[in-house]
């Protein structure tokens, strides 16, 4: 399988590389559950592009290889709240789990307006 | 000390005397004294089950070590390894064979093998040139756990590759906050009787065995007649041992209850419990969501799917859809190929159109004992406090008189053929069963058996009507989150 190709080289091109062959494999199956893998390997690669450019933007920080929950969380200590609203109907977020992300990170950074605001 | 083996049902001694025996003869392949041991880790604790330093010594081993990566000094000639056949473990041993060589040592080498040497790592070593050394394997190597534990060699067919080291209490006890392994298993008086029992009541057994102690040291400092003195003192390296035992069973007994009555812990078990009774769906369901969003550890996360998936015949597709996004979201891209393992195995999967088995097979097994009483035992559903595991029901079924009859329908219902078969004995060979004992009953659990299977089966045991003993072979000892652990997708590891 392409995705433990993908998992275990650091290498960004290589893993996206992968990440799209296993995508592919997936969604030329039949197989109803085989199509739900397929979108999710095709939204960790738009994650991962995603990821690449956050760490253009933000120097000496890391994105890549940690999961989209906590890249919202790291966004949000950021203050980039736009950005991650973005993310948030981009990758379908389920409101609850956003919820509970944004609490954490607010009140991790002390941003009491921001947290009464929300 | 080893544990003894001799006991009750089956005497196990025998074998372990030959795995011993064989022992010994793969020591003596290199010949005189002054022998270093380089053990693999997940060896040493199952080779304190055989045999003990003294047996070694007098084949001639003086120092042993762990293996690990880096260097070996050693001021023995003779270097014996016992390992598994592990690929890194070769890499190792070649490290030590290549730097011994640069440094003019001259070291003689062999290599034992458990459970067997593989073609593959004979071509590691040859291809890392440093083969032409002797190696040894020992065949019957089936390691006794306890006395009525068995852990076979594990066949290539049988999941779960390492047989498991014997539980050791995590050595909350050690002086000056250092850890100490401490080993257990039926020698120890203390252990043997609290075992098998529930959590919540531990507390009261210990605090009970306590008071006994203490009362006996007391009944010493009133009565000063010889004869009570006497007594006293013969007891006394007895109680002492129990003593030394309580207090560290005490101590082991506070950590697990500072757990158990955590309300996290709490709120785990009751909606495992509401699975299991097949009860407040929805409750379950916000329970799920939450911990994901809580980011609570995947394998917590992956146990609970589990139940869920098994005891509602499979998820709603939304349902399933909406959890794979979310964990996949949470906990990173790896978790897919996880996830896909376990659906892989049917544990985790989409409702099928009829309607699900596990409510029919509750009720036809007698899964749930509702209003039960965890100090007076009366039924193995203690174990789980409330919930008697299946496959214990099916060996109490298949021990009642009429066996499996009684339970067709749910066998039905169960994945998986079943058959009752009779074993004739081969000809020529005679029945060595005295008609005066009870029978033993071999269960022999194939991937793994949990500790409280163990103990419900041990329970099975003491009850008058079963009339018979037990005996556990299994492949593998496991709990909750080992067996999770088997099927998770791990990277960047060996």
């Amino acid at each position: 399988l392409h995705l433990s190709e993908a998992f275990s080289t650091d290498e960004f091109d290589i893993r996206h590389k992968h990440l799209a062959m296993a995508g592919s494999a997936y969604s030329q199956s039949k197989d109803k559950d085989d199509l739900v893998y397929a979108k999710l390997c095709e939204d960790q690669a738009k994650l991962e592009l995603l990821q690449k450019e956050l760490e253009n933007q933000h120097e000496g920080k890391e994105f890549l290889g940690i999961s989209l929950s906590d890249t919202i969380y790291q966004l949000i200590l950021l203050g980039e709240h736009k950005r991650v609203s973005k993310i948030k109907s981009e990758f379908k977020v389920s409101d609850r789990r956003f919820w509970w992300i944004k609490i954490k990170a607010l009140s991790q950074v002390g941003d009491w307006e921001e947290l009464h605001n929300f | 000390q080893i544990p003894n083996i001799s006991g009750q049902v089956l005497n196990l001694s025998s074998i372990r005397d030959q795995s011993k025996r064989e022992l010994g003869e793969a020591l003596d392949i290199l010949p005189g004294g002054n022998k270093a041991l380089v053990m693999d880790p997940k060896i040493i604790g199952l080779l304190n089950l055989v045999v003990d330093p003294q047996f070694l010594q007098s084949h001639g081993a003086e120092r042993n070590y762990e293996l690990k990566n880096g260097r070996l000094d050693t001021n023995c000639k003779n270097i014996i390894y016992i390992i598994r056949p592990k690929i890194k473990y070769m890499q190792m041993i070649k490290e030590h064979i290549i730097q011994h060589d640069i440094e003019k040592q001259s070291k003689r080498y062999a290599i034992i093998y458990i459970p067997r040497r593989t073609i593959l790592c004979d071509r590691v070593l040859e291809e890392e040139g440093v083969a032409g050394n002797e190696f040894f394997n020992i065949k019957n190597n089936a390691v006794y756990l306890d006395e009525d534990l068995v852990n076979p060699p594990q066949g290539s067919g049988a999941p779960g590759q390492p047989a498991a080291p014997p539980p050791a209490a995590p050595g909350a006890a050690g002086a000056g906050g250092k850890k100490l392994p401490f080993p257990l298993h039926s020698n120890d008086k203390v252990f043997a009787e609290i075992r098998d029992t529930n959590f919540s009541v531990l507390g009261g057994i210990l605090h009970k065995k306590a008071k006994d102690i203490d009362e006996y040291y007391k009944r010493f400092q009133s009565s000063q007649s010889p004869a009570a003195i006497r007594d006293f003192v013969k007891k006394l390296a007895q109680y002492q041992q129990e003593h030394n035992s309580l207090r560290i069973h005490t101590n082991v007994t506070e950590k697990i209850l500072d757990i158990t009555k955590s309300p996290g812990f709490m709120r785990r078990i009751e909606c495992e419990q509401n699975m299991l009774a097949h009860i407040n769906n929805e409750a379950v369901e916000r329970y799920l969501e939450e911990c994901i969003n809580k980011k609570d550890p995947m394998y917590k996360i992956l146990r609970l799917l589990v139940i869920y998936s098994l005891t509602n015949g499979g998820f709603k597709p939304k349902q399933l859809e909406f959890y794979r996004r979310e964990i996949v979201q949470s906990y990173g891209a790896e978790a897919i190929m996880t996830l896909n393992n376990f659906e892989k195995l049917g544990l985790l999967c989409r409702a099928k159109e009829s309607k699900p088995t596990y409510p029919l097979i509750k009720q036809d097994l007698n899964l749930i004992i509702e209003d039960l009483d965890e100090t007076n035992q009366t039924d193995i559903a203690y174990v789980y406090s409330g919930y008697a595991p299946l496959s214990v029901r099916l060996v109490q079924a298949a021990t009642k008189p009429g066996g499996w009859r009684s339970i067709e329908q749910a066998l039905r219902l169960l994945p998986g053929p079943t058959f009752e078969e009779v074993q004739p004995l081969p000809q020529g060979a005679q029945s060595n069963a005295k008609s005066d004992r009870k029978p033993i009953t071999l269960v022999y659990f194939i991937g793994g058996v949990t500790f409280a299977e163990i103990s419900a089966l041990r329970f099975l045991g003491r009850q008058e009507q079963a009339n018979r003993d037990f005996v556990i072979i299994t492949t593998k000892l496991i709990n909750g989150d080992s067996f999770v652990d088997g099927i998770v997708e791990k990277f960047g590891e060996e």
